[in-house]
């Protein structure tokens, strides 16, 4: 029974995933925007697959293992976009739409 | 074989062409590390995982260091933006591209459909792995390998090391050693920077830690735990805002490492400490690999650190009139 719920939880992840990577798609190549997503897909999607593999694993030392990993991801991930995009901002990287607009 | 490694391959050869054939820098820097990536899932799916972490740590390192020195020797910032701006109007010729491809499918053919005929001798192989527990001691046979049956090529290694940083060292422009010009960086005055360097540090170190007094028994090493050690450093360094390193006591203490890497085996050699000369010798087989491993971090960690400190921290382009 809990074998067949983490491998529905750890599907949903690659679903997330794959939600994602087509959004990446859909979008203008708008650089915000894709950061956006690529940042929130990874998380979500990598939080969602951890609990998961933890579930299917059951309580051992490599659940702790698993969960250290994700507590590294959940801290990191959003730094990491949200540096990457203040760089970009401070260095006057403009957005689409928005130069779209000034030229209007 | 492996289906997935067959993708994998497919894909490193593709990263490698585009490596090559790139027409701005910056792409070639990007995609070289797409190559280190690849290069490490294909060692993890073969089965060593030891060289797959150090190739992500190294690809993860370079090619920050990479383009931090490509931006700087742009004269800050103006080459990105001149790149940005032109665009490459060439027309991209298709041929020159497919001489190295058929030349690297046909090598994978050669790889995949690779079988040895004939007699293969395999004894040094076997006896490597049949006996590195009992000559060497610890449990991982390439640490095992490294630090016991080829300790002369470590030691080469460590020398390469050294000579890379003498001539970073001798050969910048900028001839001071401190930083006390008042310089910070952008992330130093970032709080959410602080808060997460504060709690995402210590971890670091305690991995690094892990890494260099367990490589004896399962993947990791000194090389890796002195990659940690020097991100750590390093994180410090640009977040926190710590400009004032000793540096001199940096280069004269990497110095000292190097010789006790070169003596330490010597004497573990000439003492008969390793190749079991005598009994009771597991005890000091496990402490004469954790102190090879510890003085190899080491090594690593002063001498990434000394890399990065010249190269970016301090070098920079000589200003007019400051002279040569």
């Amino acid at each position: 029974m809990i074998y067949i719920l983490s491998y529905i939880i750890i599907g949903l992840g690659i679903l997330f995933m794959l939600f994602g990577v087509i959004g990446l798609f859909q979008r203008k190549r708008d650089f915000y925007y894709r950061i956006l997503i690529a940042c929130k897909v990874d998380t979500v999607g990598m939080i969602t697959i951890g609990i998961g593999m933890a579930l299917r694993h059951g309580i051992s030392f490599f659940t702790g293992k698993i969960f250290l990993i994700l507590l590294i991801i959940v801290v990191l991930n959003p730094f990491v976009a949200h540096i990457v995009t203040q760089a970009a901002y401070k260095s006057g990287f403009i957005s689409v739409y928005k130069r779209k607009d000034g030229d209007a | 074989m492996n289906n997935l490694i067959i993708v994998l391959l497919v894909f490193w050869i593709i990263s490698s062409i585009w490596c090559v054939f790139a027409q701005k820098t910056y792409r070639v820097i990007i995609f070289f590390g797409v190559f280190s990536l690849l290069t490490a899932a294909i060692y993890l799916f073969l089965g060593a995982p030891d060289v797959a972490m150090a190739e992500a740590g190294i690809s993860a390192f370079t090619t920050i260091f990479f383009i931090v020195c490509v931006e700087k020797y742009y004269s800050r910032g103006e080459g990105l933006k001149h790149e940005m701006a032109t665009k490459t109007n060439k027309p991209r010729k298709i041929t020159r591209y497919i001489f190295p491809f058929i030349f690297c499918v046909a090598l994978l053919v050669l790889f995949l459909n690779f079988a040895p005929t004939g007699y293969v001798v395999t004894e040094l192989r076997d006896q490597y792995l049949q006996m590195f527990m009992h000559d060497v001691g610890g449990l991982n046979a390439v640490t095992a390998i490294y630090l016991g049956y080829r300790v002369y090529d470590t030691l080469f290694e460590a020398l390469l090391l050294v000579v890379a940083v003498v001539a970073v060292i001798h050969l910048s422009w900028y001839e001071k050693t401190a930083v006390s010009d008042g310089k910070h960086s952008e992330m130093e005055r970032s709080r959410m920077a602080k808060f997460t360097m504060r709690i995402i540090c210590p971890i670091i170190l305690l991995f690094g830690t892990y890494l260099v007094l367990n490589g004896h028994i399962s993947a990791g090493g000194g090389f890796l735990g002195g990659l940690a050690f020097a991100s750590f450093i390093i994180c410090r360094f640009l977040v926190l805002g710590i400009y004032d390193l000793p540096i001199e006591k940096a280069i004269r203490m990497e110095e000292i490492v190097f010789i006790n890497i070169v003596i330490l085996p010597i004497l573990a050699i000439f003492t008969g400490i390793m190749y079991l000369a005598w009994d009771a010798t597991e005890i000091f087989q496990n402490i004469y690999l954790i102190a090879m491993s510890g003085l190899i971090g080491m090594k690593v960690t002063l001498g990434f650190f000394v890399l990065f400190y010249r190269y970016i921290a301090i070098e920079r382009l000589p200003e007019e009139g400051e002279g040569e």
